[in-house]
C-alpha cells in the first residue's frame, strides 16, 4: 500500500464523467505530476484528494485511513493555488502562522516555525509586507511556506506557476523542487506546461479525458509513449501514416522503411509512426539510401545548438528534424534530402492509438 | 443548503412578497365583505387618472432629453479630450445626494420666484427631476461611452470628412443606443414614482394623484399602488435587459 | 500705430478659440448645476444666517435646538433602519450566492424593481398590509391576535424601520454583491485546507476584507433614510416628527417658522448628508487596495 493511494476514482458532473476509474499510488516524499490538457481532470483528481469534492466512485487512502470519511479542514493538507493564493489582509508572517493559529500553538512558536518557513523560502525579509506589496513570484512563496508550516501529510500544488512570467516560472519549480525535497513531503503537482513536469517530477502522470494515460519518469514518458496521445503531447515529433509490408517494414508514401516493432502485424495493416526530430538523420539526395524518405527542405529556425529544420514529403506531409547548427548548414532551404532514422528509434502505433506491442 | 439558511430566505422572500399579494387582495375589496374589480374600473374612468399618468410620462419624456442634451456632449468631451475632467464630473455626478429632494427644493423655491410662467407649469419640474436622475443617467452615459473606443472612433470618422455633427450624430449616438434606452428608462422609472417635487410644488402627477386617492379610497389606492409597481417593474426589466444585468436605484423614498 | 493693440487682440482671440469647443460641450452641463443645485444650496446657507434684514445672526442655526425630536427621531431611524438593511441585506447577499447562483438573476432583478418602489405606492402597500385595517391585520384578529392592541403600530418609529427594510434590504444586496464577488473562493479554501471552521474564516478573514465595503454600505442606507420624504410623508402624514418632514411643513407653511429655520434645517440635513457621501467615497477607496478592484 502507497503513502498515497487513488483507488479506482471516478467522478461526473451532470453527464459528463470528469474522471474515469483512474488509479495511481504515492510512494513517500515522491514528487508527481499531474500533466495534461485543460478538462483531463486533472485538477478535479487534486481537488478531491484535498477535500474539496467528494468521489462518486472509488477510494483515496492517505497512510491507509481512509479519506472519504475526514473533511477537508481536517486533512492535514498543504495546498498552494494558482491565483489569490494569500490572504489580502495579513502579511506574509501572519499568512504563514494562520495554519499554526488554527491549531494553536503558542504565539512564540507560531512566529518562530513562520519565520523559518519564510527563511526556507527566501522571503525572510519580506514578513511584514502584504500581498499587495509582493510580486506574483513572492506570493506563490509565501504560499508555499504556509503550506509547508503545518508540517502537512501532503503538497498540493495546483498549476501554482501558470500565473507567472516565463522566467520567474523557470527559476521559481527549481526552487519548489529544492524546498520539497528538503521538507520530504510527498507532493502531487498540476499543470499543463510539460517543461514543468518533466524538469521537476519524480513521475509524471500523462492524464487525458478522465484518465491516466501513462505514468512514469521523464524519460520513460518521453522515451517510451505507451499511447499515441503521451507521445504527441510530450516533446516534439512528426507523425506519418504507414501500412505494414514484409520483412519488418511499414510501407510510407511507397518507401519501405525498416521498423522492427511491425513485426507479428498482419501485412497491409494500417498504423502510425512517430519520429522524435533528435532521432531524424539527413543526407544529400544524391547518396540517400533506398529506405530513406525523399523531400526537400522547406525551412529552418535556428535553436542555438541545434537548428531545426522542416523537410515537404510528397503528399504533404511535413517531417521535422532536429540536428546540430553544423550539420543543418550542409542542408539550406530547397535542398533535395533524404532522411532515416535508427529504426528502433521510431514508436509505431496503431490506427486507435494504442502502441504496437513489442513481441 | 442547509435548513437555515432554506428559512432565513424564505422568510425574506415572504416579507417581500406579503406586501404586493395584500395590496392585490386590498384593491379587489368593495367593502365589507365583497370582492370585484369595481375598484379598477371606477379607476380608469377618472380623468384624472390618465391626466396625472400622461403628465408624469410627459414630464420623463422631457427629463430624459433634457439630461441627454446636457450630459451626452459633456460626458463625450470628456472621454474624447479632458479626461482630467471625470474627477470634477464624478463629484457632480454625487452631489444630488447630498441635496436631498426635499432641501433642494427649499433652496428653489427661495431663489427662483419667477418668471411666472416657467414656476407655474408643471414642466418647471423636469428641471429638479434632471437634477435627482443625474447620478443615474451620468453613471448609464459614462459607462456607455467609456465603452466606446472614442480617440479610435472620431480620429477614423474625421479622417474621412466628418465633422463635430456628422460624428456625434452618425458615430457616436447610434453606437450609444443602449445606454441611451437604458438611461431613458431609468428616467422613467425614476420620474413616475417622483412624489417630493410634484407635492410641495402642487403639481397633480401620478404619484401626487395617488396620494391623492389615498386619502379618499384605499381600494383604488391599493390598484394604483399595483399599477405603479407594474410600471417600476417594465421599466426595470428594461434597463436590465439592455444594461446586462447591473441595477440600478433612484427616485423618490 | 499702437502694436500691441492688435497683438492683445488676437492673443484674446486665441484663447477664446481654445477655450470655446470645450465650453460648448461642457458649459450647459456645469452651468444648470450651478443654477439648480450649487445656488439653491448656497441660498439656502445664505438664508440659515440672514435675519431677515439683510445682516447675519446664527439664531436660526440654533433654534435647530427646538427641532431636536426631528433629528433625534431621523438619526435613529436611519441608524436603525440602515443596521436592518445592512445584516439582513448582506446576509441574504451572501446566501443568494455569486454571479453562477440559478436565483442571482431574479433576485437582481427584484431588488431593482423594490429599491425603485419606495415612496407614496409603498407606503400604500404595507398600509394594505399591515394598517389598521390592512389585510395582515384583519387576518391576525380573526384567528385571535390584535397587533395594534399589542402594541404594534405602523404610523410609528418601528412600524416605519419596518416599511424602509422594503427599499434598505435591495440596496443593500446591490450595493454588497460585488464586494462579496471579490472575496475569492481560493482564500476560503485556503482556509479550510488550514483547518479553519466557517466561522474562524468568517472572523479572521472574511469579514476583516468586507469590512470597509459593509462600512460604506451602512452609510450609504443611513443616507437613504435620512432623506427619505414620500414615505413617511405617506405613512403618518406629516404627524411623525422627522427632518424632512420638518422642512416640508416650512415650506407649505404649515407652521408659523420663519424660512430661515427652514433654511436652517436644510443645513443641517446637508451636513449629515455630505459627512455620509464623505464616509462612502473614503471607505470605497480603502476597498480598492485590498482586492485590487
Amino acid at each position: 500500500m502507497g503513502y498515497l493511494e487513488i483507488e479506482d476514482i471516478s467522478k461526473r458532473y451532470g453527464d459528463r464523467t470528469v474522471l474515469n476509474h483512474v488509479s495511481l499510488s504515492l510512494k513517500p516524499a515522491e514528487f508527481v505530476s499531474l500533466l495534461g490538457p485543460s478538462g483531463c481532470g486533472k485538477t478535479t483528481l487534486l481537488r478531491l484528494i484535498a477535500g474539496f469534492e467528494t468521489p462518486d466512485a472509488g477510494k483515496l487512502m492517505l497512510l491507509s485511513q481512509d479519506l472519504a470519511a475526514i473533511p477537508a479542514a481536517q486533512r492535514n493538507l498543504g495546498m498552494v493555488f494558482q491565483a489569490y493564493s494569500l490572504f489580502p489582509n495579513m502579511t506574509a508572517l501572519d499568512n504563514v502562522r494562520f495554519g499554526l493559529r488554527i491549531r494553536k500553538l503558542g504565539s512564540k512558536e507560531q512566529i518562530l516555525r513562520a519565520k523559518d518557513m519564510l527563511a526556507l523560502v527566501g522571503l525572510a525579509d519580506h514578513m511584514h509586507k502584504f500581498p499587495s506589496q509582493m510580486s506574483g513570484g513572492q506570493q506563490q512563496r509565501v504560499a508555499l511556506a504556509r503550506a509547508l508550516a503545518i508540517r502537512p501529510a501532503l503538497l498540493l500544488l495546483d498549476e501554482p506557476l501558470s500565473a507567472l512570467d516565463a522566467k520567474v516560472r523557470v527559476q521559481l519549480r527549481d526552487e519548489i523542487r529544492n524546498i520539497q525535497r528538503e521538507a520530504g513531503v510527498a507532493t502531487v503537482f498540476v499543470t499543463h506546461d510539460q517543461d514543468e513536469a518533466l524538469s521537476i517530477s519524480d513521475r509524471v502522470a500523462v492524464m487525458h479525458d478522465g484518465a491516466i494515460a501513462q505514468i512514469g519518469n521523464a524519460a520513460s514518458v518521453y522515451g517510451a509513449p505507451e499511447d499515441i496521445f503521451v507521445a504527441r503531447f510530450i516533446g516534439i515529433s512528426t507523425e506519418l501514416e504507414g501500412t505494414v509490408a514484409g520483412n519488418n517494414t511499414v510501407e510510407i508514401n511507397g518507401i519501405a522503411v525498416p521498423a522492427p516493432q511491425a513485426k507479428g502485424l498482419p501485412m497491409g495493416a494500417a498504423v502510425r509512426i512517430l519520429i522524435r526530430p533528435e532521432s531524424v538523420k539527413l543526407s544529400p539526395a544524391n547518396t540517400m539510401s533506398n529506405s530513406a524518405l525523399a523531400g526537400h527542405v522547406t525551412g529552418e529556425t535556428f535553436l542555438g545548438a541545434t537548428t531545426q529544420l522542416k523537410i515537404a514529403l510528397p503528399k504533404g506531409d511535413t517531417l521535422i528534424a532536429t540536428l546540430p547548427t553544423i550539420e543543418a548548414a550542409k542542408f539550406p532551404p530547397m535542398t533535395p534530402v533524404g532522411a532515416t532514422w535508427a529504426p528502433e528509434a521510431s514508436h509505431l502505433f496503431h490506427i486507435d492509438g494504442r502502441r504496437v506491442a513489442i513481441s | 443548503m442547509n435548513l437555515g439558511k432554506k428559512l432565513f430566505l424564505a422568510l425574506t422572500a415572504l416579507y417581500f412578497t406579503i406586501p404586493l399579494v395584500a395590496t392585490s387582495l386590498f384593491s379587489l375589496w368593495e367593502g365589507g365583505n365583497r370582492y370585484g374589480f369595481s375598484g379598477y374600473i371606477s379607476l380608469f374612468h377618472q380623468d384624472e387618472l390618465w391626466t396625472s399618468l400622461s403628465l408624469s410620462f410627459e414630464l420623463a419624456i422631457e427629463t430624459v432629453f433634457a439630461s441627454l442634451v446636457l450630459l451626452v456632449p459633456a460626458i463625450f468631451w470628456m472621454h474624447l479630450r479632458s479626461p482630467r475632467l471625470k474627477a470634477l464630473f464624478d463629484v457632480i455626478s454625487a452631489l444630488p445626494f447630498v441635496v436631498p429632494p426635499i432641501v433642494l427644493i427649499a433652496g428653489m423655491s427661495a431663489l427662483y420666484t419667477g418668471p411666472d410662467w416657467l414656476i407655474s407649469t408643471p414642466h418647471y419640474l423636469v428641471i429638479p427631476y434632471v437634477v435627482m436622475a443625474l447620478p443615474y443617467t451620468y453613471r448609464t452615459l459614462d459607462v456607455g461611452l467609456a465603452a466606446l473606443d472614442l480617440k479610435t472612433l472620431s480620429e477614423a470618422a474625421q479622417s474621412l470628412g466628418a465633422g463635430w455633427w456628422a460624428l456625434i450624430f452618425r458615430v457616436v449616438l447610434p453606437n450609444l443606443t443602449t445606454a441611451l434606452i437604458g438611461a431613458t428608462l431609468l428616467c422613467i422609472a425614476i420620474t413616475m414614482g417622483e412624489f417630493t417635487f410634484a407635492n410641495i410644488l402642487l403639481f397633480k402627477t401620478f404619484a401626487v394623484f395617488i396620494a391623492q386617492i389615498g386619502q379618499s379610497n384605499p381600494t383604488e389606492a391599493a390598484a394604483l399602488t399595483l399599477l405603479s409597481f407594474l410600471i417600476t417593474w417594465i421599466a426595470m426589466m428594461g434597463v436590465l435587459l439592455t444594461g446586462r444585468g447591473r441595477a440600478e436605484i433612484g427616485g423618490t423614498r | 500705430m499702437d502694436q500691441t493693440g492688435p497683438h492683445m487682440i488676437r492673443a484674446v482671440m486665441r484663447r477664446w478659440r481654445r477655450w470655446s469647443l470645450p465650453a460648448l460641450f461642457v458649459a450647459p452641463l456645469i452651468l444648470f448645476i450651478l443654477a439648480f443645485l450649487i445656488l439653491p444650496s448656497l441660498q439656502l446657507l445664505l438664508s440659515a444666517f440672514s435675519d431677515g434684514n439683510g445682516g447675519l445672526t446664527l439664531t436660526y442655526l440654533a433654534s435647530l435646538r427646538d427641532s431636536r425630536t426631528a433629528f433625534e427621531n431621523s438619526i435613529l431611524l436611519s441608524a436603525a433602519s440602515a443596521t436592518v438593511g445592512t445584516v439582513i441585506g448582506g446576509i441574504a447577499a451572501y446566501l443568494v450566492g455569486g454571479k453562477n447562483s440559478p436565483v442571482r438573476p431574479y433576485v437582481t432583478a427584484f431588488s431593482a424593481v423594490a429599491a425603485n418602489f419606495a415612496g407614496i405606492p409603498l407606503a400604500f402597500a404595507f398600509i394594505a398590509t399591515l394598517g389598521s385595517l390592512g389585510m395582515i391585520t384583519l387576518w391576525l384578529r380573526e384567528i385571535g391576535i390584535d397587533i395594534y392592541r399589542l402594541g404594534f403600530n405602523l404610523y410609528g418609529l418601528p412600524g416605519l424601520v419596518l416599511v424602509y427594510a422594503y427599499f434598505q434590504i435591495p440596496l443593500m444586496l446591490i450595493v454588497i454583491s460585488p464586494a462579496l464577488e471579490g472575496l475569492r473562493k481560493e482564500w476560503r479554501e485556503a482556509a479550510e485546507g488550514l483547518g479553519a471552521t466557517s466561522g474562524q474564516y468568517w472572523r479572521m478573514i472574511g469579514l476583516p476584507i468586507l469590512l470597509p465595503s459593509l462600512a460604506s454600505a451602512f452609510v450609504l442606507l443611513f443616507g437613504n433614510a435620512f432623506s427619505a420624504y414620500a414615505t413617511p410623508y405617506a405613512l403618518t402624514s406629516g404627524a411623525l416628527a422627522l427632518v424632512p418632514i420638518e422642512i416640508s411643513n416650512v415650506l407649505s407653511g404649515n407652521v408659523m417658522l420663519e424660512p430661515q429655520a427652514g433654511a436652517a434645517l436644510a443645513i443641517g440635513m446637508i451636513s449629515i448628508m455630505a459627512i455620509v457621501m464623505l464616509i462612502h467615497a473614503l471607505a470605497s477607496h480603502r476597498l480598492k487596495k485590498w482586492t485590487g478592484q
